[in-house]
């Protein structure tokens, strides 16, 4: 397999970064299992509305609380709704917040602290300090003072976790890139004339990717318990809609009775933990191009 | 009477990439109070030959397939850890290469040598206390009693190197360890230790095994010469054998690559003419750097790390920047190219200041001003194939089309020495001495007319070294380039450069033609450098 790659010399092509990490990943089937599992859950969320077995907020109070049956897979809860509708319709909250929280914490996260980290001297104080700032703030005050002025709406929660969620971030980055910025490849760069926001795009977020990646695979679920928290102090979603972290906060108080409302639902939780850990690892050997030969 | 009797000893690393094999059946002997050099180069097995004795490689991926290490009569390679642990460090010390990360920073160089000899042994705190300051007075470190109450980082890294020897003369060993002992350090302070080495010798009848790739310490020190290559020993006699009657053809490799000589006439510098105006001319050039040790209301404090240098370069010639660690070689030449800035003085590149240049100037003047950095691990972006690294200079700088970027690449390999169909693979996949050819395309790449080489051969191995000193004479020739460089070694400045400017605490003390330095030293700072060099090799019939 390897020995095709001779290649004439007319016609070289260069390898970039993210089309090796495709190839790579690719031969990591855990990897690939996960992010296999992640789709399908994507999909079935996105499909939701119109493969749902039952409606998610009709309630059934004579059938109150009931085991998995045939007619309703997953069992029933208290007030007779279907388990299994009920941690679909969760699941486009959850895996949305989960997804679009750690997307803006990243993206915020990761500018910030390449660049405070790479600018150095006052502009790393001043930026650094603003950090610190809102960590100092009460976050809960926070989100309630957004909520009040912005009215409640799911999308204002999803940018108000990660708004709250991109300081550890931006830390983190700017660590790494304070370390990274004394190595000789990057004053090569500076040398070579290259603007600074191309020597922090190509030559410094590249190199800190893994510490990202770790980091990100942990922000997804610790989002999704932080909106089931805010949901049941009544700032997130409310009842009869439902999320993952809902569902689970309700499983543990009926746990003796009806111990399938707190499987079912932190099965799936787990089981989308599991592939999100997977797909990290795996694209954090495949970003890093010491760690497999082909 | 030999202390240690080493037979038939093989190692095996395996890798994902296969069976390794490091050292291959290797069987010597060490006598008490002999000196015996292991020569190679990186990747011999040297190293990892010595190691084993001790138990010191990972195991696995390492494994020590067969052999035995009679150290008097015990089997070093079959006695079980407690044995182990009663020899090393005790019997058996070991000196490492790098004595800056070899001591612990939070603890005292005293609580760090008394701990050597309470392990070892149930002797009283206080006494082991003063048995420490007594060897490291021993060592040649005075007011030892007041020194162990200091930390690593208040010596400077000889001393530590002399921390360390103590450390191993504590529990007054029978064999001492060296491996490159004095690689990390200035040619003065090499030449301190081998001093203090040869008198401890002396003293204790100690017998020592010395691991180097400096066939001119060798020559220094040794009594005995094993020269190892791909994990065998392809020679092995008297160090005077070695050097006089050479068999191998690989040790006479190794003898031939010392630069010892000056560089062939036709790549040596002619020009008389006085009035030609250099491509580059530094005046009264100071760097300050902030003393941060200053309070906050006090006056601050600057060092100048560049201290008023005057110095200028023409066109084709190479000018050799030598001076000790610390003397700010580095930052006069990061100060020449604009990567620190300077508080004083001028710079002007064919005539032209470029000390107040801006951001846009800058972008212009970095296509004419390169640089080459030391370490060729720490230079390139371990996320960018060979390909990548080129082509980003070649597009920032002279955009084209893309199959003609592609053609400029592919000439850039050659032109270093380097395959065109490599140019898929990422740094890590190449050796040293490869990646050094990368960084140095990759400064071509633009067609640069001054080139600043900042100690570009320190990191290699003596024949990697001579092939890439080769390759910027021929650079040097082929595209009429200026090069600064920068290097502690003096036979290298000797051998490549045509005029040497010496350094010492920020300031140029001397700067002359390279064969009136090297042979009639004014100063009296270049007077103890070129003194400090390790003798010449015996035999000169090589050269």
């Amino acid at each position: 397999m390897s020995i095709k790659q001779i290649v004439p010399a007319d016609v070289v092509q260069g390898r970039s970064l993210w089309q090796d990490a495709v190839t790579r990943l690719r031969k990591n089937h855990l990897a690939m299992a996960g992010l296999l599992i992640l789709g399908v859950m994507i999909v079935i969320a996105l499909l939701t509305p119109w493969i749902a077995p039952y409606s998610y907020e009709v309630q059934n109070l004579d059938l109150g609380a009931s085991p998995p049956s045939m007619d309703h897979w997953l069992g029933t809860d208290t007030f007779g709704r279907d388990l299994l509708t009920r941690i679909m319709y969760g699941g486009r909250v959850s895996l949305a917040v989960g997804f679009i929280a750690t997307t803006v914490a990243l993206f915020i996260g990761v500018f910030w602290g390449a660049i405070a980290g790479y600018t150095g001297g006052r502009t790393d104080a001043f930026m650094m300090r603003l950090v610190d700032i809102l960590y100092a703030l009460p976050f809960m005050i926070f989100i309630i003072l957004l909520m009040v002025v912005f009215g409640r709406s799911i999308l204002l929660l999803f940018l108000a976790i990660g708004c709250v969620e991109w300081l550890t971030m931006a830390r983190i980055v700017r660590g790494q890139v304070l370390s990274l910025r004394q190595q000789e490849f990057v004053e090569a760069a500076v040398a070579m004339g290259l603007s600074p926001l191309a020597i922090i795009v190509r030559h410094i977020i590249p190199n800190i990717l893994g510490p990202i990646i770790v980091y990100v695979t942990l922000t997804i679920p610790s989002v999704m318990l932080l909106e089931a928290f805010l949901s049941f102090l009544g700032l997130g979603i409310q009842p009869p809609q439902s999320s993952w972290g809902l569902l689970i906060s309700y499983g543990v108080e009926t746990m003796e009775e009806y111990p399938w409302l707190l499987i079912y639902p932190g099965l799936v939780l787990s089981v989308t933990l599991f592939s999100l850990n997977f797909l990290g690892d795996g694209l954090r050997d495949a970003l890093d191009p010491k760690t497999s030969k082909d | 009477m030999s202390v240690l009797s080493i037979k038939n000893l093989t190692v095996n690393f395996y890798t994902r990439d296969g069976i390794v094999n490091a050292v291959k059946d290797i069987s010597y002997d060490v006598n008490a109070g002999e000196v015996v050099a292991i020569v190679g180069e990186s990747g011999s097995g040297k190293s990892v030959s010595c190691h084993a004795l001790l138990d010191l490689i990972a195991q696995p991926p390492g494994k020590i397939e067969s052999g035995h290490a009679y150290f008097g009569d015990i089997d070093l390679l079959n006695c079980d850890k407690r044995q182990m642990r009663s020899i090393r460090g005790n019997k058996i010390a070991m000196i490492f290469q790098d004595p800056m990360t070899s001591l612990n920073p939070y603890m005292t160089i005293g609580s760090q040598l008394v701990e050597v000899l309470t392990t070892h042994s149930d002797i009283d705190k206080k006494l082991a206390t003063l048995k420490a300051a007594n060897v490291l007075e021993e060592v040649g470190i005075s007011d030892g009693i007041k020194r162990l109450e200091q930390y690593p980082h208040e010596f400077s890294g000889g001393m530590r190197q002399r921390v360390m020897i103590a450390m191993a003369l504590l529990t007054e060993p029978e064999l001492l360890i060296a491996d490159e002992p004095t690689t990390a350090l200035d040619v003065t302070i090499q030449a301190q230790i081998f001093e203090l080495l040869h008198t401890l010798r002396k003293k204790y009848n100690i017998a020592i095994i010395f691991i180097t790739h400096d066939l001119a310490v060798v020559a220094q020190l040794a009594d005995r010469v094993l020269v190892m290559k791909d994990g065998s020993i392809v020679e092995q006699g008297t160090t005077e054998k070695i050097f006089s009657q050479t068999e191998h053809e690989y040790t006479k490799n190794l003898l031939a690559a010392i630069p010892n000589s000056k560089k062939p006439e036709q790549y040596r510098y002619h020009n008389s003419d006085d009035s030609e105006v250099p491509i580059l001319q530094v005046s009264h050039l100071t760097t300050r750097f902030a003393d941060h040790s200053t309070g906050l209301f006090q006056e601050k404090q600057y060092l100048n790390a560049v201290d008023n240098v005057d110095l200028y370069l023409k066109k084709g010639e190479i000018l050799g920047l030598v001076g000790e660690s610390g003397c700010g070689k580095s930052t006069l030449s990061k100060t020449i190219i604009r990567l620190i800035d300077s508080h004083e003085g001028s710079v002007k590149f064919e005539g032209r200041e470029i000390t107040s240049l801006d951001s846009k100037g800058l972008k212009h003047l970095r296509q004419d001003l390169q640089i080459i950095f030391q370490d060729p691990y720490a230079s390139l972006n371990p996320r960018m194939s060979v390909y990548d690294i080129l082509l980003e200079p070649l597009k920032l700088h002279q955009p084209a089309a893309k199959n003609l970027l592609n053609q400029r690449i592919i000439e850039l390999m050659h032109e270093v020495g380097l395959s065109p169909t490599d140019i898929r693979k990422y740094p890590h996949e190449f050796s040293g001495g490869q990646r050094q050819r990368i960084a140095i395309a990759r400064a071509l790449a633009v067609a640069p007319k001054v080139i600043v080489a900042d100690e570009p051969v320190s990191a290699l191995d003596v024949t990697i070294q001579a092939q890439i000193l080769d390759l910027f004479l021929q650079l040097v020739k082929r595209h009429d380039l200026s090069i600064i460089f920068v290097s502690h070694d003096l036979s290298v400045i000797r051998y490549l450069c045509d005029r040497t400017a010496v350094m010492s605490e920020g300031k140029i003390v001397e700067v002359d033609q390279t064969e009136t330095v090297f042979n009639h030293p004014k100063h009296a700072y270049t007077q103890k450098l070129i003194a400090a060099i390790p003798s010449e090799i015996p035999n000169q019939s090589l050269a």
